[in-house]
């Protein structure tokens, strides 16, 4: 019951700040039993193409609009961006309508999923017409067009001066973890006595580039060449390491492969679903090497 | 106001009435077909200022710009800022006045009329001769000498024609006022406050303005240097009252205005301001402060404390001050900080943060109150307790003693301060603090003391926008302050009140709701979600659909598509990376002239055969691509983990390469043809 009063109260809404949405968290969820942060709650609704948060390295959110998002596997979409009760109201009329299958499900998370499976993508574009809302197919590939290289993100960013004075944690890529103290060339927590942390990747050359937290992980895996990303083909799954979670849209691309959350497996985060025309663009946007092999079949290069 | 005085009030306004209701008989009952607009606004101030006073004491029609927006919020549950909602109020009486009085040669005395609702029509017109007096600022002369008319016909956007704006009657401007006053006290009992008999036509709006713009604009000092925070509504007059009289920048009227009957009216207009102040005060220097307030909530239950700092509308997006960084939240906040529990000594002895020419300000303390925030979940520090609602209380531990007695009297309860290390060292925390009845508080305490006040508050629910608007199936909690006797209705029905907390089945249901408290009302709604279609994002974008995003390895490549127009020739990568394409590859072609074989690399899953095309424009890199890796024997590879099975790349290939040689062909039958 939260999870849709807090979507239909962001839907309404459009966007906001993060004490906003923390309130509204606490509000929507008062009466349910899991006790859930914020964090992880704004997590899912990032992954499932609810919405938005911070934007542009603010403390902002925003929802996106309704959208009907084919998963990899055709004949197969979710309902992604705001909602209203008159919207999934319609939707149900629309899929009966249609014959197309339409199951609600319950993430581990409290989120609620409405999930769409119909003989043909033509018919999840005429249940999206009757909604008077967008049908998008293989949405994970179009996500994935829109993302700025990460290499790319490293060139255009604005050089700027470390904060003094303040606390520096710095992201150890041996061990996957946030340790205290400066470390060097890699991705760093610059935290104030009180108010908002930044976050930069710093250069070899020292030189230090503000950017969003999971993106300056990222930016320094890829200054240091050192793989996080894992994708193994016989199960479609692409892991990273749990404290190395993906730069969001990123996160969304992988998500939206199959419509699921990652699991949690031996310290990583794995998205199962991925096909290798998806997985192949996130690696090479992270600058992950990319498998290539030889047509005769003589062993795998890259 | 002492009984003796507020006796004499009453006598003389029942006189002076009664005379004016046996001279003239009972209202005309004729319309003016008077706009909407203004209909509207004489509507929402007879219920606000009129309707709703309090019984026995004097009603003041003192209209200022916070209160109209105060006044449009509360009744009709629309928000403006104050200086909007000034200026759609002085539109629609400005607009009344030239259609009706003027167009129609209609003197100001058609207003006594009333509306089909019963309501004289007089009571925005007046309301603007009011405003007309709040406005004057001509330092701090006596408004006596300061002349009237011409800031009247300003409001009024007409001319002057003499000494009156064109169309006034100073005479039938009187009889509207003690018209007004015979209505009020026929309608609901309540005595309309008379000035003092001078003879002039201007002393009624004098006598209901009350405090002018140039002493309100000096209240935010005086709300600092006596320690109250923004947004405060459990003051009592009492220590308000105290407060004003110490303070000698008032002007002079302003301080007539507090000796005379007037008090009571000058207290409530000074509540109001508090209540809205926003924090902010520009010092000696120059420097505009704006407060830091404490904000409590409980997670479970552990108590969590956070600053937080107010924002003003001068203060930017971003606050850095030092090791300070602050980000604006929504509304009138910046972001909640911790409140650790190291900084007890902070907390006590104060602190500021400086950004240039502003500053946000901690002050010191020893006790701060904490009742239900309005705009946020949890607990604010505010002056003051209201009376039977939940609030909570923090100390400094030397007054522990003091406190817990004190909480003893005014709520009949033994307290013991509430145990977390997340309580500042140095201070205690007392909870679920419902004070009952009122008690002078000791010497140091008064931040505590309670206030009789009626107030209706809606705190919780998800509330849709700034209007008091909620989302059905999350309503808000309705909480009543003031004295046990007040009777609360929702909608018509009697309602249930428990520490302060209504029982509101009722707003379950979509539709407009009102609470009312005593003599207290507040419209809500309840709605359903629509979508923000102007703020949402989107997901995918479509202006990238034409390009293709293809992940490409290190080396030196041209990309060529199934026609031989499509060829991209990249600059050398280091290392993989996606590259947009404007078209979709299929082959990644090592475009090197040199010895040994040339890499070539498919891209898709299902590499369509090429293209034959009549044209040779455009086709130089694509085919020079092609002829060069044949030439150099390719060696063909997936980019991909495993090779698709069951085919044959070189088959595929050998249709790209039987265009490139038709399409040389046809190039050198053209250029023979030259």
């Amino acid at each position: 019951m939260g999870n849709n009063l807090l979507i239909q109260w962001m839907t309404h809404r459009g966007e906001g700040r993060w004490d906003s949405f923390r309130a509204a968290v606490e509000l929507a969820y008062e009466n349910d039993e899991q006790l859930l942060s914020p964090f992880v709650i704004a997590d899912v609704l990032s992954t499932l193409g609810i919405a938005d948060f911070f934007v542009g390295g603010t403390s902002r959110w925003r929802v996106f609009t309704p959208l009907l998002a084919g998963l990899s596997g055709e004949r197969e979409a979710i309902l992604t961006g705001g909602r209203t009760r008159s919207l999934l109201d319609a939707a149900e009329i629309a899929c009966a309508a249609e014959n197309v299958d339409v199951k609600e499900a319950v993430t581990n998370c409290g989120h609620r999923q409405y999930r769409l499976s119909a003989s043909s993508t033509e018919h999840l574009r005429r249940v999206a017409d009757q909604l008077e809302i967008p049908f998008m197919d293989r949405i994970s590939e179009r996500i994935c067009r829109q993302v700025t290289p990460i290499g790319e993100q490293i060139d255009r960013g604005r050089p700027v001066a470390a904060p003094h004075n303040w606390r520096v944690d710095s992201y150890d890529l041996s061990a996957n973890v946030w340790v205290e103290g400066d470390l060097g060339a890699t991705a760093k927590k610059f935290t104030p006595t009180s108010g908002v942390p930044r976050y930069m990747v710093v250069l070899s050359d020292g030189t230090h580039i503000e950017m969003e937290r999971r993106s300056a992980v990222y930016a320094a895996a890829y200054v240091r060449s050192k793989p996080l990303m894992e994708y193994a083909p016989a199960e479609s799954t692409l892991s990273v390491p749990f404290l190395a979670q993906l730069p969001a849209e990123l996160a969304r691309a992988a998500g939206l492969c199959g419509g699921a959350l990652p699991l949690q497996r031996q310290g990583r985060l794995t998205y199962t679903g991925v096909p290798w025309a998806v997985a192949s663009m996130l690696l090479a946007l992270t600058g992950h090497s990319i498998p290539v092999t030889p047509a005769e079949p003589t062993g795998a290069r890259s | 106001m002492s009984e003796g005085q507020e006796s004499e009030l009453i006598d003389t306004s029942i006189d002076a009435l009664s005379e004016v209701a046996n001279a003239e008989g009972t209202l005309p009952d004729s319309r003016l077909g008077l706009s909407d607009e203004y209909g509207r606004w004489n509507s929402v101030l007879t219920e606000f200022c009129l309707l709703s006073a309090q019984a026995n004491s004097a009603v003041f029609l003192s209209v200022t710009p916070r209160l109209l927006a105060k006044a449009l919020d509360d009744i009709e549950n629309v928000v403006l800022t104050p200086e909007d909602a000034r200026e759609d109020f002085r539109q629609a009486v400005s607009e009344m006045y030239r259609d009706a009085i003027l167009g129609r040669n209609n003197g100001i005395g058609a207003l006594s009329t009333v509306t089909s609702d019963g309501i004289p029509q007089s009571v925005a017109f007046l309301g603007l001769s009011v405003l007309a007096a709040y406005d004057q600022t001509r330092g701090d002369e006596p408004m006596g000498r300061l002349r009237y008319y011409e800031p009247l016909s300003d409001l009024l956007k007409c001319e002057m024609v003499g000494s009156y704006p064109k169309g006034f009657d100073p005479q039938q401007f009187d009889d509207l006022w003690e018209n007004l006053g015979l209505w009020l006290l026929e309608k609901s009992g309540g005595f309309l406050a008379l000035p003092p008999q001078t003879g002039q036509h201007t002393a009624y709006p004098r006598h209901h303005a009350l405090l002018r713009k140039v002493d309100v604009e000096k209240l935010p000092a005086l709300f600092e240097a006596r320690g109250f925070e923004p947004g405060s509504h459990s003051v009592s007059p009492r220590r308000l009252a105290l407060a004003l009289g110490g303070f000698t920048r008032l002007t002079h009227d302003a301080q007539q205005a507090l000796a005379d009957a007037r008090r009571d009216g000058v207290i409530t207009q000074v509540e109001a301001e508090l209540e809205s102040w926003d924090g902010s005060v520009t010092d000696s220097r120059g420097v505009l402060k704006a407060s830091i307030q404490v904000l409590l909530y409980f997670r479970g239950d552990r108590p969590v404390l956070h600053y937080i700092p107010s924002r003003p509308k001068a203060f930017p997006e971003v606050f850095e001050s030092g090791d300070v960084c602050l980000e604006a939240g929504d509304g009138q906040y910046y972001e909640p900080i911790d409140l650790h529990p190291s900084e007890g000594e902070a907390l006590r002895s104060g602190f500021e943060w400086n950004c240039g020419r502003l500053a946000l300000r901690r002050p010191a303390c020893r006790v701060i109150a904490l009742s239900q925030a309005k705009e946020l979940s949890g607990f604010i520090s505010q002056a003051g307790l209201p009376r039977g609602v939940r609030s909570a209380v923090m100390c400094i531990d030397e007054l522990q003693g003091d406190v817990t007695s004190y909480l003893a009297r005014i709520t009949g309860r033994q307290y013991r301060p509430y145990e977390d290390s997340a309580v500042p060292e140095g201070w205690v925390l007392y909870e679920d603090v419902v004070p009952l009845s009122a008690a002078p508080p000791s010497v140091g305490l008064e931040v505590l003391e309670v206030s009789d006040a009626v107030t209706i508050d809606f705190v919780g629910g998800l509330r849709l926008d700034r209007s008091r608007t909620w989302l059905v199936g999350a309503p808000p909690k309705v909480l009543v302050s003031g004295p046990r006797d007040v009777i609360v209705d929702i909608d018509r029905e009697r309602c249930g009140v428990v520490e302060g907390q209504v029982t509101a089945p009722s707003l379950s249901l979509v539709g407009s709701h009102t609470i009312r408290a005593g003599r207290l009302s507040r419209t809500v709604a309840v709605a359903e979600a629509r979508v923000n279609w102007e703020t949402c994002s989107l997901l995918v974008t479509d202006e990238l659909t034409e390009f293709s995003l293809v992940p490409v390895p290190p080396g030196r490549w041209v990309l060529i598509g199934q026609r031989p127009t499509q060829a991209l020739h990249l600059a050398p990568l280091t290392r993989a990376t996606a590259i947009r394409c404007p078209f979709a590859p299929v082959w990644a072609v090592d475009p090197r002239n040199d010895r040994g074989r040339r890499r070539v690399i498919c891209l898709v899953e299902d590499p369509p055969s090429a293209e034959l095309m009549r044209t040779v424009v455009n086709t130089q890199l694509w085919s020079s691509s092609v002829r060069t890796a044949c030439v150099h024997h390719p060696a063909f590879e997936w980019l991909r983990p495993n090779p698709v099975p069951k085919l044959d790349l070189k088959q595929v290939w050998k249709t790209y390469r039987d265009v490139a040689a038709s399409l040389r062909r046809q190039g050198r039958i053209r250029s023979s043809g030259q």
